[in-house]
């Protein structure tokens, strides 16, 4: 399902390029969740973004059901997100003058793939069903947490990618919205490739890559 | 298009969570087209005026004669000169009043008019209908449609019918009815021949006929441009204040939406999808503002055009319609300038929305950050456009130029403001002493980048109001004392003929109370293509000691009683280039210009002779009031006495008083507008202020928790916010001072002898500017007063969110 090959990945600093990805390639199949582990700084988000299309790369490929999503300009690599990949962050990035029930459907509704049925289930599963109305300030960091959670799998992408989803909770709350993340991924059949330092919560996923100074260890 | 809809919706929330955002974005855009299609409605409105008086009597190319007496003549003129076969048609106007207000009596013949000058009304209907009915009784009269509602109820005038193409408060009917309900039975004012046709001078000679120059009307037009030129300037410079507003709040509806932006791009929304999605949303905004700024600006104009037509009517004798249209002339334009205007305030946002990388940090203060980063560049720009403007100075030499200075001055002072104030709270920082203050002062540094657009606003506004003010406060000095010098004499009387009025000379010569009788003449003509009027002057201490001279040569009055020289007025001398010592060839032989004097508000150029002179070389021209001077209590036994001894008419007596009133009303008028603008400019400003206070709330909580954390009440930290606030547009009132000087010298050395050919000496007013700071602090408070309260009834819980959100 998802091809990484060969990719290089540099910034440039004051001292110079900085090379965070070298070479990385892996594969993850249809369904498969992937940890994707290691130090501050080996790179772990870089790649992530790099799959998603936020960030380009400097060499090599990705490649997502036969498509070299790679190759693409912002135009293209964002119509592809927007109707393959749903992302989930550290920091929720919900809108804020956006209701949760807005929240939760905006980028089925940018994708033109809003199906109803499937997103009162979906709000029903993560426990949102009573907060529609409410507006992201009014809500708690795990509820923030999961209306994300809602958002990026509104769509039912082909991959979801997830940074740190509970970077910002406590243990509890993150462990509940992790088994919620990997059920519904489990429902919806896509692939997961998720950024943690918490290896507890990496295994709960197929399968752990770890990343040392921009190499797979 | 659903990625741009939902895009587009997603946007519009933040409008609706942000309220007062986005009304101060609307009242910053619809004040700033308000002000701009206001002032384009008044000019579009007045031009209308001008073409359609000018339409009326045919355009300069219709050939006009006048008797050289400046007065009407028998209608037997007109006859032996048909039966001469000349092919003139006679004119007669006048004015009436009627229920208080003007109007305009013109009677034509309509037979023998030259086709030009037919009113629309008389061609349209053809000579079967039109002309019979104009011509027969009950004598029909034409009158634009805003008249003929005017005189609904009037059965003095003859009947009235509709005539669109005619200037409003003018009614023009068949000469014979004209006569009657003006009182000149059997006179004429004038003489019209087709274009092409002419008198011989013989001809011109024998009846006392003088051509009346096409030049007289394009100085009146030159004149109206430039005042209107001026006008459309203060029009400009509010709608840049408004542009500002506009630009501080798209700005910070940027920074704020920052995240927004960026989870709209990880859900897959492309830089360009959602640059145009902005760029929508900001036309749609000022699409919206653009129209409630055009129903602003058509009350603005309505409530300021009875001053305009006022002031021109009495500076230029142009009539301009004291109603007002939505045409299509300034409603397009305006809400152009309102689209156009927003975009290019937003432009530099959109751009950043453009680059925004889909990771980019939200970090609020970013943008204000590089803004601050920008305070070296803005000086280097300043500079720049300093230099730009005395380049212009320099080398520029037309009206144009002298408003593309004053942009200059504008644009340099408002880029170098936020680095000036930036000294100056170094300076303070430097002489405080306690934590407080000192906290303060680190505080309004920190503020200045997110005020600075507003005080920018604050700082135009005053500069504007520093500079008209000391240009009209000087203009009212000088002219007040121009018009005690030229309306010296405490009455003016007009004999009825040359023969009467040499009578009332002899007797009031005779009066003991009388202590001079000064007698004038005045006739028209035509130097070096200029219309320009003749007038004398005589032998008396009330002109040498009185008159308003600029320069003078030795010798002077000596030189013109000898018939030698003459004077001339400033405007003539601006004009043509003439100086002292150079000649003006009026008459039978050139004169030597011994001086140069004020002659403020008249459109013509003057040339001022000696009355022996006068009357040798121009015996037609045409006597004007003879001034009589004594002490102002034997006024009145005076005039009763001279009423009781010849038969004068009522209007024939001119007490100066009553003169000099109506100068000043027609002075205030022409400033009215001005002032009113100004003060609009300032109510802009304070918009800005207030938006800009409003929008950086939010950001101001996050300051002041900390400090409210170590135990300063809120209520004190309200109070210390005004005050920061005040310290603010206080600093920004002290680098207005000198701007607005500037802005006042080039107003009066340059603007003004370019526009109306007059210069006036330069005076300072310091309670004009004490006046002014009082005004801006108490702007700022009015603009911080809401957001200071606010913060003063601040939760505790929201100040401690601030902690939360740290962590």
């Amino acid at each position: 399902m998802l091809t990484i090959r060969f990719v290089r990945k540099t910034y440039p600093t004051p001292e110079g390029p900085l090379e965070v990805l070298r070479d990385v390639s892996l594969d993850l199949a249809e369904g498969e969740t992937l940890a994707l582990i290691g130090e501050s700084g080996s790179g772990k988000s870089t790649l992530l973004h790099t799959i998603g299309g936020l960030e380009p790369i400097d060499s090599g490929q990705i490649i997502l059901d036969g498509t070299e999503i790679s190759a693409f300009g912002d135009r293209r690599a964002s119509a592809f997100r927007r109707d393959r990949i749903g992302i989930v962050f550290q920091q929720f990035n919900l809108v804020s003058s956006l209701s949760v029930d807005q929240n939760v459907r905006l980028q089925a509704r940018l994708s033109g793939r809003h199906d109803g049925t499937w997103i009162t289930r979906l709000t029903r599963t993560l426990g949102l069903d009573g907060l529609a109305a409410r507006y992201p300030e009014q809500l708690s960091g795990g509820q923030q947490q999961r209306v994300a959670i809602a958002r990026a799998l509104a769509l039912r992408p082909d991959l979801v990618l997830a940074d740190e989803p509970t970077g910002n909770l406590d243990a509890e709350t993150g462990d509940k919205v992790m088994e919620l993340l990997l059920e519904l991924v489990g429902q919806t059949g896509c692939g997961l490739v998720m950024v943690t330092h918490n290896l507890r919560l990496a295994e709960m996923l197929s399968r752990q890559v770890r990343l040392i100074e921009g190499r797979i260890a | 298009m659903t990625v741009t809809l939902w895009t587009l919706a997603t946007l519009a929330s933040h409008w609706r969570r942000n309220p007062v955002q986005i009304v101060a974005l609307l009242v910053g855009l619809a004040l700033a087209t308000a002000l701009w299609s206001g002032v384009q409605a008044i000019n579009t409105e007045a031009c209308a005026s001008y073409a359609k008086a000018t339409a009326l009597l045919g355009g300069p190319d219709v050939k006009v004669f006048r008797p050289n007496t400046g007065k009407s003549m028998p209608q037997t003129v007109f006859v032996e000169l048909r039966r001469a076969g000349h092919l003139v048609s006679p004119m007669i106007e006048g004015t009436i009043v009627v229920d208080g207000r003007r109007l305009r009596i013109l009677g034509i013949e309509p037979i023998s008019l030259p086709v030009a000058a037919t009113p629309e009304g008389l061609q349209a209907t053809g000579e079967a209908e039109g002309v019979p009915a104009f011509l027969r009784p009950p004598w029909e009269a034409l009158a634009a449609p805003e008249t003929l509602i005017r005189l609904v109820g009037n059965e003095t005038l003859p009947p009235r019918r509709a005539d669109s193409s005619l200037p409003e408060n003018t009614l023009v009917m068949d000469i014979g009815i004209a006569q009657q309900v003006l009182g000149m039975e059997w006179q004429i004012g004038r003489l019209l021949m087709e274009p092409g046709m002419g008198l011989h001078v013989d001809v011109l000679h024998r009846f006392g006929l003088a051509p009346v120059a096409a030049a007289e009307h394009d100085v009146s037009a030159g004149l109206t441009n430039s005042f209107h030129l001026n006008l459309t300037a203060f029009g400009f410079l509010s709608f840049l204040v408004g542009l500002l507003i506009v630009r501080a709040c798209v700005g910070l509806a940027l920074e704020q939406r920052l995240a927004s932006f960026r989870t709209l791009r990880t859900c897959g929304v492309s830089a360009r999808r959602l640059t145009i999605a902005v760029l929508i949303e900001v036309v749609l905004l000022a699409l919206l503002a653009g129209l409630a700024g055009l129903v602003l600006g058509y009350v603005i104009a309505a409530a300021l055009l009875p001053d305009v037509a006022g002031s021109l009517r009495g500076l230029y004798g142009a009539s301009v319609s004291g109603t007002l249209r939505f045409a299509p002339e300034w409603v397009f334009p305006g809400m152009a300038m309102s689209v156009g205007g927003a975009v290019l305030a937003a432009g530099s946002a959109l751009w950043r929305v453009y680059r925004l990388p889909p990771l980019a940090a939200a970090r609020p203060d970013a943008w204000r950050d590089a803004q601050a980063k920008q305070v070296r560049r803005s000086l280097i720009a300043a500079a720049a456009c300093a230099l730009a403007g005395a380049l212009f100075y320099v080398y520029g030499d037309s009206l144009e130029a002298g408003f593309v200075i004053i942009g200059c001055l504008l644009l340099s002072a408002a880029l170098a403001l936020p680095a000036l104030i930036g000294a100056m709270l170094t300076v303070l920082g430097r002489a405080a002493r306690s934590a407080m203050s000192e906290w303060m002062i680190a505080d309004m540094r920190q503020q200045l980048p997110g005020l600075s657009l507003a005080l920018v606003a604050l700082l135009l506004a005053l500069a504007a109001n520093i500079g008209v003010g000391t240009m009209v406060g000087g203009f009212r000095e000088t002219f007040l004392d121009w018009l005690d010098r030229q309306l010296a004499a405490e009455v003016y009387v007009r004999g009825a003929d040359e023969a009467q009025a040499r009578a009332i000379d002899a007797w009031a010569a005779r009066q003991p109370e009388v202590r001079n009788v000064l007698p004038g003449r005045m006739t028209d003509t035509v130097f070096a293509g200029q219309p320009i009027e003749v007038r004398s002057v005589v032998d008396a201490p009330t002109y040498l000691e009185g008159w308003p001279l600029l320069a003078v040569a030795p010798g002077a009055w000596d030189a013109i009683f000898a018939g030698e020289g003459a004077m001339i007025s400033e405007q003539l001398a601006y004009r043509l280039g003439l100086g002292l010592g150079d000649t003006v060839d009026v008459g039978p032989g050139p004169l030597t210009i011994f001086g140069i004097y004020a002659d403020y508000g008249n459109p013509k150029g003057q040339i001022m002779l000696s009355l022996a002179r006068l009357e040798q070389d121009f015996p037609e021209a045409r006597r004007m009031g003879t001034g009589f001077r004594l002490a102002p209590e034997d006024v009145g036994p005076l005039l009763t006495r001279l009423t009781a001894t010849f038969d004068v008419a009522p209007d024939s007596v001119i007490d100066q008083a009553a003169l000099k009133t109506l100068s000043r009303q027609t002075f205030e008028r022409t400033f009215a507008v001005t002032a009113a603008l100004n003060l609009l400019t300032m109510l802009v400003a304070s918009v800005a202020l207030f938006t800009a206070l409003l929008s950086l709330f939010d950001r101001r909580v996050a300051q002041m928790a900390p400090i409210w954390a170590l135990g300063i009440s809120r209520r004190r930290l309200a109070a210390l916010e005004l005050g920061k606030t005040l310290i603010m547009a206080a600093l920004t009132a002290i680098v207005a001072v000198p701007v607005g000087l500037i802005l006042a010298w080039l107003l009066v050395a340059v603007v003004n002898v370019k526009a109306f050919g007059w210069r006036r000496p330069l005076i300072p007013y310091p309670e004009h500017w004490f006046t002014l700071g009082l005004l801006s602090i108490a702007v700022a408070a009015a603009a911080a007063l809401l957001p200071s309260w606010r913060l003063s009834r601040i939760g505790p819980a929201h100040l401690l969110k601030v902690f939360a959100n740290a962590r």
